[in-house]
């Protein structure tokens, strides 16, 4: 039985926090015939409402996956910390793709530098994080969703775990 | 141009952590994190399976899923469209991925936690690269193929085995750039390896050995495939484990009968290929590195190959060691100094010259006959072919390990005192060379 859509809130603070940080963040959806899409997702934040996800792609690099949430609704976001394994996923069923904001640009930015931060004392130079967050388009779409669930997906005994 | 995982496999090489998505037989998506991609084949991946989980659900549900990898130096990425075929828990395939899964785990403070259940076989379907700029990427610093090359027509010029044996190493260093290299050879009864010749260490470790099964070379041996650890692993350490093996045993024996292993203390790469001979298997080529990720796919398959000719390069030799030719003289040799004790240990072929451990096995049983015929009848020369008729040394009916025997006791004796020698004198024909009086005792 699903359960009925909760508002992005009832995440406690701190997966907040965590899913806004410097964390690798994969989107992933399917088509009718449950054939999966991916992309990554390249900024997170909460709708200015509080109710919803925004997550930004680049449509070029993201096409599949956005048709494919444009005709399902369905995705799976899972944010993971390169230094801890730290990692969650948060599913949506009524996730749509909208077009992006005026202050997206900021969110992209804070992002990338975040995830640079992130990344720099693992040795990965920053021209590297900067392909992987590339816009091949004048703006980045939204997708936007409400939260359905959440689960704990760190490495270990607890792995898979739904969230309270 | 269809794209094959060839074309991409630097990005498998375990650095970037992968990304899959599957979907449930309910049409739900899931997403999660693959510690490894390994390269099965130009149409095959193997993904590394850690833990129950919804993905396994969904790939048991339903077999088709998307991965994408990241190339560790451009930022490339590619969308792979596999399907699940079957899963590996032993063999080759299962062996590799969890020794280099055990590299990535320490190196990310995971060590403990990732746990190889299984290798998942997938099917290559497509690939697609994500569009984009990518960053331009240097050559490699040699290429593997004009140095394989050059390698086999190094091993060609070898003419005796004991040569054969040192040239193969720093064949290695010159063609390949391996600083630190150990040779090892499969011992008559299967079960160990011991070492032959070592390059770019402050002790030879020559006689020292690893059981089949044991860490990189020993699985290396057992499985017949390159066995790679891309960082510092404290499961694969063998001089770790050495270590923590004395300590345990509080302070050690009174007479120690293991050679220490000669390896680095804390190696960040290690590769051990098999040496072959058709599908004989004669031993492993150790390679190791201070390095992180110092060994690609590129590399395993080099060494692989120049395996396999350092197989077949050993056999030929063994094979025209066994030929007799006209003795020769010997020269007299006066005893100088005083008497040394040598004790033999019959139960494990042990030998100790004086207090010092010199060898065990088979090469204990070899020397422990010429030192008693030299005691007895004063024989200096001899052949191989006595040896080989020799039941009481135990050499199985195809006796061509007998002359790297040979080859490991002349090097122990040469490392561990000045007074003894094994000295080749023509084919077949070897001379034991005693400049001290010799006081023979059996023990048990």
């Amino acid at each position: 039985m699903p359960r009925p859509p909760t508002a992005s809130t009832a995440l406690a603070t701190e997966h907040l926090a965590f899913i806004g940080g410097g964390v690798s963040i994969t989107a992933g959806s399917c088509d009718r015939q449950r054939q999966p899409s991916m992309a990554r997702a390249i900024g997170c934040e909460l709708s200015a409402d509080g109710q919803r996800l925004r997550l930004l792609f680049c449509p070029q690099r993201a096409q599949a996956l956005l048709a494919d949430v444009a005709a399902s609704g369905r995705i799976a976001v899972a944010y993971s910390q390169p230094s801890t394994h730290r990692t969650l996923q948060l599913k949506g069923r009524d996730g749509r793709v909208e077009p992006a904001l005026a202050g997206d640009a900021a969110l992209l930015e804070r992002y990338a530098q975040a995830f640079v931060a992130e990344l720099a004392p693992m040795n990965f130079p920053e021209a590297m994080v900067r392909v992987l967050l590339q816009v091949l388009a004048a703006a980045p779409v939204a997708v936007s969703f409400t939260l359905d669930a959440a689960f704990s997906q760190t490495p270990g005994p607890g792995a898979g775990a739904r969230l309270p | 141009m269809r794209l094959t995982l060839d074309a991409i496999r630097d990005c498998l090489d375990g650095s970037i952590p992968a990304t899959l998505a599957t979907c449930g037989a309910d049409g739900t998506p899931n997403v999660t994190y693959v510690s490894q991609v390994d390269y099965v084949d130009s149409e095959h991946a193997a993904l590394s399976f850690q833990f129950f989980s919804k993905t396994r659900d969904n790939v048991l549900a339903n077999p088709e899923v998307r991965v994408t990898v990241i190339h560790p130096l451009s930022a490339a990425s590619y969308q792979l469209r596999l399907r699940y075929l079957r899963t590996e828990t032993e063999g080759a395939l299962f062996e590799r991925m969890k020794a280099k899964l055990a590299g990535i785990a320490s190196h990310s403070g995971m060590a403990g936690v990732f746990h190889l259940r299984g290798a998942d076989v997938y099917r290559l379907l497509e690939i697609a690269p994500v569009p984009g700029p990518v960053l331009a990427v240097e050559a490699p610093r040699r290429n593997l193929l004009a140095a394989l090359r050059q390698a086999s027509a190094r091993l060609a010029a070898s003419r005796e085995l004991d040569a054969l044996f040192d040239q193969a190493l720093a064949t290695l260093r010159d063609c390949f750039g391996i600083e630190h290299s150990l040779l090892l050879l499969l011992a008559e009864a299967g079960d160990r390896l011991y070492t032959v010749a070592s390059l770019g260490y402050a002790h030879s470790g020559v006689g020292s050995e690893i059981a089949i099964g044991d860490g990189v070379i020993g699985v290396a041996a057992q499985q017949r495939t390159a066995i790679c650890v891309p960082h510092m692993s404290a499961e694969y350490s063998y001089v770790r484990a050495q270590r923590e093996l004395a300590l345990a045993q509080g302070g050690g024996e009174a007479l120690p009968r293991e050679i220490p292993f000669p390896g680095l203390a804390e190696p960040h790469s290690q590769l051990a290929v098999p040496i072959l001979a058709g599908s004989r298997l004669l031993g492993v080529l150790y390679a190791e590195s201070p390095e992180d990720r110092r060994y690609g796919y590129d590399d395993e398959d080099a060494l692989s190959a120049f395996g396999a000719q350092l197989g077949t390069a050993i056999q030929l030799l063994q094979q025209s060691a066994g030929e007799d030719e006209p003795e020769s003289e010997a020269a007299p040799q006066p005893a100088r100094g005083a008497p040394v004790q040598v004790r033999h240990y019959a139960a494990d072929g042990s030998i100790f010259l004086d207090e010092d451990y010199l060898i065990k096995g088979v090469a204990g049983a070899i020397f422990w006959k010429l030192a008693k015929a030299h005691a007895e009848a004063g024989r200096v020369e001899f052949c191989n072919r006595e040896l080989r008729l020799d039941a009481s040394l135990r050499l199985p009916e195809v006796g061509d390990n007998l002359e790297t025997r040979l080859i490991l006791l002349s090097r122990r004796l040469a490392e561990r005192c000045d007074y003894l020698a094994v000295e080749k004198t023509g084919r077949g024909r070897f001379r034991f060379k005693v400049e001290r009086a010799l006081r023979l005792v059996e023990v048990g």
